[in-house]
């Protein structure tokens, strides 16, 4: 009795002691709560180059699905833990996706170039679902054989868009600046909501014919004020800028006029030029604080290197009148950023931190030593000094951002593509928290 | 005449006289029955003296001090019996006093001591393998299953008990234990590609347990229960990563290429939790053999604890905050990440226990039984 009362004891207080030291699935965190990293795809190679953070939490994502010789539209949609509601590919069979907006009545405008022939390239835009169901779509641009380049599509408050981008079509649209030397002008093409093309007051496409200087342009992206006013920022090989070099890239930014006609390039409202020493090539542009655009890129110094830029700049619209020769005050903040041990860093996509310290995020493609990208992910204050900064990726694989939000909680939504081992390509989204880690 | 016949000459004329000599003790253990016998007690322990300090094998020495400890308590000298019987222990330290077979008054004595181990060492070897089960799912696909297969262990080690009764023990050990498990996980992408991992560990355990054990017989059952702290030492990890794409690239899964990768050993080490529990629940059957045993054992060592350390599970931010490079590769290279688990090992063993015999007087001897009986016997 006693030898029993001594087992029973002994056993009884094993288990208390096994109990006490249990972990339980409630002991961690619920799985994809609050970081993960997500792959999404099939068959082929599918990559992620942009998204929109919906307000009831969801995220839509697009990029491109290579399946052999097709290549289409990549549209998925998940929930806030990356849980997959809806999937389905869009297009024909040789899009390039290029840009999603939402739409006033609660779906997305997506944007895409395709290859139209063996000599030609147009745009598409497709209004979809929310859940990606195809609304209406257009096909858009200049005859054979000149290719039409979208940079990106804006919504306008009447619900109609405008395509901004590069043609190649510069001589009938009346450029003055047309020269054998010039390959390429801005486009800007409005549509209704209906995806209509909007006249102008020459008969023909809106912003059609919108050129550039004599060398190549390109339009990046349109906004609009709220009194209707539009404002586009492009980039130029032109020296638009007294000091800048031959050939290389600046940007600058001028009001639309209202029927999207051009003007004369001497009525322009004089470029800002960001930098007149290097090329400046923009990837992302934002109003992040309805204060002034923030830009990121890349510029490419005399040597060759490359270094991502952030830009930002101190007025939200361009002053009409100001002189051409006024100095760059509206710059407020540039700053080149080349983090030890990389060969490079390209920004791609430019967002902004509303939660607790204010600043940016921008999210671009790290060249490693290894000659293949990561995806690099920084934060700047508000005076554009890094605070943190993150790498993901291998160094076997390219893996390539697309675009960076930041969620109501704080929380940061990357998405991209990421190249595994095995011949896979997909989209990833990577959600971290506000310091830029996989934690909680 | 080589050295060798010599050698094995020498050798066959020492056993012959060794025999020779016990043959000797024999006779001399005999007579000394006799004179017992014939109730000559005074000149027995002379009698015996020479072959009990170089003569006398091990069960002849047991005989000769059981018959001391009759001579003595005879002789009412209670000091030289109970040295004596703490003699006879010595040389057989299972003796156990038989009341069929041994005067009552020489029960009673052995009532006053015991020579139950105190402690028992053994040694073992055996195998394992480790069913995983699942807390937390997690994976960096939205579609697709994963399975957990077992594969083979190996482990060793030994261990003490601390015999509190002749049937309660509270043991300790100390075990290398080497154990694996593999996970399959399919059907996701197009529901074609799979990914196979293979983790080894390499552990430290030290179990603490309570045994209860049958004390007679040649076959003796025991169980125990227990706790194990188990330090993990080393993991290492190799994934393998299968993309099955339709060569038609029209999704056709007729014919199939085929694109392998399968990762170096990654080191998992800093990727887990290095102090790990896990309750015990085992048994098994102990062979005497001698004086000591053989046996076959099987445990259940049920995981308590979730050995993926959560901070680490996609990356190590302790080194290098900014840059996780290597540290993320099982994820953006290999696709995997780890679930919430726990590690249940079931490993069967077979070993060899001895006891670490210790004769010793009782403090509290427990001779009620046997007086109830000599005063049965004495009306």
């Amino acid at each position: 009795m006693r030898n029993f009362r001594i087992i029973i004891s002994l056993a009884s207080l094993t288990s208390l002691f096994a109990l006490v030291t249990c972990d339980m699935a409630n002991d961690f965190e619920t799985p994809y709560e609050n970081y993960f990293i997500k792959y999404y795809g099939g068959d082929g190679k599918q990559t992620g180059v942009d998204m929109v953070v919906n307000t009831d939490g969801t995220i839509v994502m697009v990029g491109n699905s290579e399946v052999g010789i097709s290549k289409r539209i990549f549209f998925i949609r998940v929930d806030p833990k990356g849980n997959i509601i809806t999937q389905k590919l869009l297009g024909g069979t040789n899009e390039n996706v290029k840009d999603i907006e939402p739409t006033s009545d609660g779906g997305f405008v997506i944007l895409s170039e395709f290859q139209k022939s063996a000599t030609n390239v147009d745009f598409k835009l497709i209004k979809v679902s929310l859940n990606g169901d195809e609304i209406n779509s257009i096909e858009y641009g200049s005859p054979e054989p000149f290719g039409d380049f979208p940079s990106s599509v804006t919504p306008l408050a009447n619900g109609g868009f405008v395509v901004a981008g590069r043609t190649e079509d510069i001589v009938a649209k009346g450029d003055p600046n047309n020269t054998e030397a010039d390959p390429g002008d801005i486009f800007l093409y409005k549509f209704s909501d209906q995806l209509l093309p909007i006249p102008n007051s020459n008969d023909n496409s809106w912003g059609e014919g919108t050129q550039g200087l004599a060398k190549q342009d390109g339009a990046v992206k349109y906004f609009e004020k709220l009194d209707g006013t539009g404002y586009c920022v492009a980039y130029t090989s032109e020296n638009v800028a007294a000091n800048n070099s031959t050939n290389s890239k600046v940007l600058f930014y001028f009001k639309v006029p209202d029927d999207g006609f051009p003007a004369p390039i001497a009525n322009y409202s004089p470029p800002g030029s960001l930098n007149s020493f290097n090329t400046e090539i923009a990837s992302a542009i934002e109003l992040p604080f309805n204060e002034g655009y923030a830009i990121t890129g890349r510029t490419i110094t005399g040597v060759g290197s490359q270094e991502l830029f952030f830009c930002k700049m101190a007025n939200m619209w361009w002053p009409n009148n100001e002189p051409a020769n006024a100095p760059r005050r509206e710059v407020e903040i540039y700053t080149k950023i080349s983090p030890e041990g990389s060969q490079g860093v390209a920004g791609i996509s430019v967002g902004a931190v509303q939660v607790g310290p204010r600043g940016y995020l921008i999210a671009g493609n790290d060249l490693r030593q290894s000659g293949t990208t990561n995806i690099w992910l920084t934060k700047l204050d508000l005076l554009g000094e890094v605070k943190w900064s993150a790498s993901f990726g291998s160094d076997s694989g390219n893996d390539a951002a697309g675009a960076v939000a930041e969620l109501p909680d704080g929380r940061i939504l990357v998405l991209g593509t990421m190249e595994l081992e095995a011949n896979l390509t997909r989209m990833v989204l990577i959600k971290l928290n506000a310091s830029g880690k996989l934690l909680k | 005449m080589s050295v060798r016949k010599i050698f094995v000459g020498l050798l066959l004329s020492l056993c012959l006289a060794l025999q020779g000599y016990a043959q000797d003790c024999e006779t001399t253990l005999n007579k000394a029955v006799d004179e017992f016998n014939a109730g000559h007690f005074n000149n027995i322990a002379e009698l015996l003296n020479g072959c009990i300090k170089r003569g006398f094998t091990r069960e002849q020495r047991e005989r000769a001090y059981l018959l001391l400890t009759q001579t003595y308590l005879l002789l009412d000298d209670p000091t030289g019996a109970e040295n004596s019987y703490l003699s006879l222990l010595q040389a057989n330290p299972e003796f156990v006093a038989d009341e069929k077979r041994d005067p009552i008054d020489v029960v009673y004595l052995s009532k006053k001591f015991t020579s139950t181990p105190i402690f028992t060492w053994y040694l073992k070897i055996g195998g394992n393998t480790t069913p995983i089960t699942v807390m937390n799912d997690y994976s960096v696909w939205n579609e697709g299953s994963r399975k957990y297969k077992l594969t083979p262990g190996f482990q060793f080690g030994g261990g003490l008990d601390w015999n509190y009764t002749d049937n309660l023990m509270l043991g300790a050990e100390f075990n290398l234990a080497f154990t694996g498990y593999k996970q399959t996980e399919s059907g996701f992408n197009n529901g074609l590609d799979i990914k196979e991992i293979s983790d080894r560990q390499s552990w430290m355990m030290i179990p603490i347990m309570a045994k209860y054990t049958l004390n007679s017989g040649k076959i003796r059952p025991y169980v125990y229960t227990g706790y194990s702290f188990n330090i993990l030492f080393r993991d290492v990890n190799t994934i393998t990563l299968i993309n099955q794409e339709p060569s038609s690239g029209n999704g056709d899964a007729g014919q199939l290429t085929i694109f392998e990768d399968e990762s170096p050993n990654l080191n998992y080490l800093d990727r887990r939790n290095k102090f790990n529990g896990a309750f015990l629940l085992g048994g098994g059957l102990k062979y005497k053999f001698g004086l000591d045993y053989l046996f076959g054992d099987i445990r259940l060592s049920y995981g308590m604890t979730n050995p993926v350390d959560p901070e680490r599970r996609y990356a190590d931010y302790r080194e290098s905050p900014f840059s996780q490079g290597s540290a993320m590769e099982p994820i953006t290279k290999y696709a995997h990440i780890e679930d919430d688990f726990r590690m249940h090992t079931i490993f069967v063993t077979v070993g060899y226990i001895h006891p670490l015999y210790k004769p010793r007087k009782l403090k509290n001897a427990r001779t009620k039984s046997v007086f109830r009986k000599i005063g049965k016997q004495q009306r």
